[in-house]
């Protein structure tokens, strides 16, 4: 069983910043001299892969604890990248513009992936469906 | 213009214009080469089966093969500027970004990943993508996705699968149903046969002679059906539970059928003969009921000459052939894949007793070891019964 949440994962809010914010990592990523940097470019869409599949895994979960798991480890991985970040501005990779919306929709991904956990968490102490926002 | 540039003769001037002519005519034939070679390769994409994608080293799409449309349900100006990965199923978008990732580590090399992409209808297709990176190619600079829709591919093998799986339970359920009925039907048959034997004993003489008849019947009815359901539990114990393999001696196991068999080999004055054999990782009891069958047949199903059976192996690659030759009434070559088949019989009863399970039993014992069995014969001469066991 899934939750009722991740029935229609494709539209799901949370997935939907999650997966935008990597597009834009992918998008910043891919500029040069940024793309130059192979290590380093690499480094941060290794992670994003790897924090994307933290999400579609927790979707996947029949037991809301491991649901709650596997966005907690995505969140960590989100931080990690975003504190990446501030490497690419001192290698003026990214600007400073570009750094601060990038730092900005980080955070706001990660309260939608504590929203998520929160809801997931809610559920299995009382069976309330209403959605988080 | 001064005078020393003499005025061109009308001659010189026809000859320039002859040249140009003909300069003319090479150029617009070398432009309809070049066309119809552009045309060439525009079709070749347009009508491919596949979908090509040109993306940018972020993931956007640069270019879409016209295929895209008829395969995808995507104009391909529709996904122009747009991140590809929006175009997977999320569930799949992990491994996808993965694959990309690889392919533009790696330049030049080609990287293959399977998903479902979303089409334009919102169903997904099942496709093999190949990425190769030419970001290092100067006439290029992006990441070449081909896709190929493996959707109906991958549905007809899930089908046969599951139909696979289907047909193993079926067969593991039909196994444990013959177990389950023959070891449950020994019981009051075994009661069956006593007191019919009871009745015969007691009884004979003292009814009509028509009674004495009836008896009779019914006790040959219960022999033969005893002797049905023991084979017919050993058929099925030998699909049943673990095997337990050892490198077992053939000879030894030859030696231990001749003397199972000293009776009936005694009297139809049967000889039997054999090559040196090896020895084989194989189960014991069973190699054993295995060769117990054949010998058994091969005495069994003889001519007017008294059988002379000859039993030898050879290697041949990973496995060893073994075979099992007799001199006696043969096989008629429509009936050679019959003879395996579960109560299969070529003879009556009253010709040759058996239930027609012994070449049953033989050919699941010899799949259970991962070999084959077949019969190579030629009706009034002989047969001879081949089965493979791999060698370790
Ligand atoms: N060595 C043989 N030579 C000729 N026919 C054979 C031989 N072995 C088996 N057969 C034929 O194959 C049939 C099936 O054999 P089998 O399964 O052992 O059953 P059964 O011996 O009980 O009849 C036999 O009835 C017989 O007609
Ligand atoms: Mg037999």
């Amino acid at each position: 069983m899934t939750l009722a949440l991740f029935e229609d994962f494709g539209q799901f809010k949370t997935w939907l910043a999650a997966r935008q914010w990597v597009a834009e990592i992918y998008r910043v990523t891919g500029q040069k001299p940024f793309f130059q940097d192979a290590a380093f470019r690499n480094q941060l869409r290794d992670l994003c892969s790897q924090m994307l599949a933290k999400v579609v895994e927790g979707a996947q979960q029949a037991d809301p604890k491991d649901t709650a798991q596997f966005f907690l480890k995505a969140k960590d991985l989100l931080m990690e990248i975003r504190t990446k970040l501030y490497s690419a501005t001192d290698l003026k990779y990214v600007t400073e513009m570009t750094f601060n919306q990038m730092f900005a929709s980080a955070t706001e991904v990660g309260h939608l992936f504590d929203d998520t956990i929160q809801y997931v968490r809610r559920s299995t102490e009382n069976k309330d469906q209403d959605s988080p926002r | 213009m001064t005078a020393e540039t003499p005025a061109p003769s009308s001659d010189e001037i026809s000859v320039l214009n002859t040249l140009l002519d003909q300069t003319q005519t090479e150029l617009s034939l070398a432009r309809q080469e070049l066309l119809r070679s552009d045309e060439y390769f525009h079709s070749l994409i347009q009508n491919s089966l596949d979908v090509i994608f040109v993306l940018e080293p972020d993931g956007c799409v640069r270019y879409t093969s016209p295929s895209a449309e008829r395969i995808l349900g995507y104009q391909p100006q529709r996904l122009a500027k747009r991140c590809i990965f929006e175009f997977i199923d999320p569930y799949d978008l992990p491994k996808m970004l993965q694959a990309f990732n690889r392919s533009v580590c790696h330049p030049q090399a080609i990287e293959s990943e399977t998903f479902h992409f979303l089409k334009q209808d919102g169903t997904r297709r099942f496709v093999e993508a190949i990425f190769n990176s030419l970001l290092e190619n100067p006439a290029m600079e992006g990441v070449v996705l081909n896709i190929h829709d493996i959707t109906d591919l991958n549905q007809a093998q899930n089908a046969l699968k599951s139909a696979a799986d289907e047909l193993a339970r079926s067969n593991q359920e039909l196994e444990q149903f013959a177990y389950a009925a023959s070891h449950d039907l020994q019981e009051p048959l075994r009661k069956v046969a006593s007191y019919t034997q009871l009745l015969g004993d007691t009884y004979k003489g003292k009814l009509d002679g028509e009674a004495d008849k009836f008896i009779g019947y019914v006790v040959d009815g219960v022999v033969r059906m005893q002797a049905l359901i023991k084979d017919l539990l050993l058929y099925s114990r030998v699909g049943r539970g673990e095997m337990t393999k050892e490198p077992i001696s053939m000879d030894a196991v030859v030696s231990q059928v001749l003397s199972t068999l000293e009776i009936r080999i005694r009297e139809t004055q049967a000889v039997v003969t054999k090559d040196p054999l090896p020895t084989v990782p194989v189960n014991r009891s069973q190699i054993e009921q295995l060769m117990q069958n054949l010998i058994g047949n091969a005495v069994k199903y003889h001519g007017e000459a008294a059988p002379r059976i000859h039993v030898s192996a050879q290697r041949r690659g990973t496995h060893w052939v073994f075979s099992v030759r007799d001199n006696g009434i043969g096989i008629d070559p429509q009936h050679y894949d019959r003879v395996f088949v579960i109560f299969q019989r070529l003879h009556t009863r009253t010709q040759y007793e058996g239930t027609g399970i012994g070449l049953a039993i033989c050919k699941k014992i010899v799949e259970r070891h991962g070999g084959k069995i077949w019969v190579e014969s030629k009706p009034g001469e002989g047969s001879t019964f081949l089965f493979t066991v791999p060698a370790s």
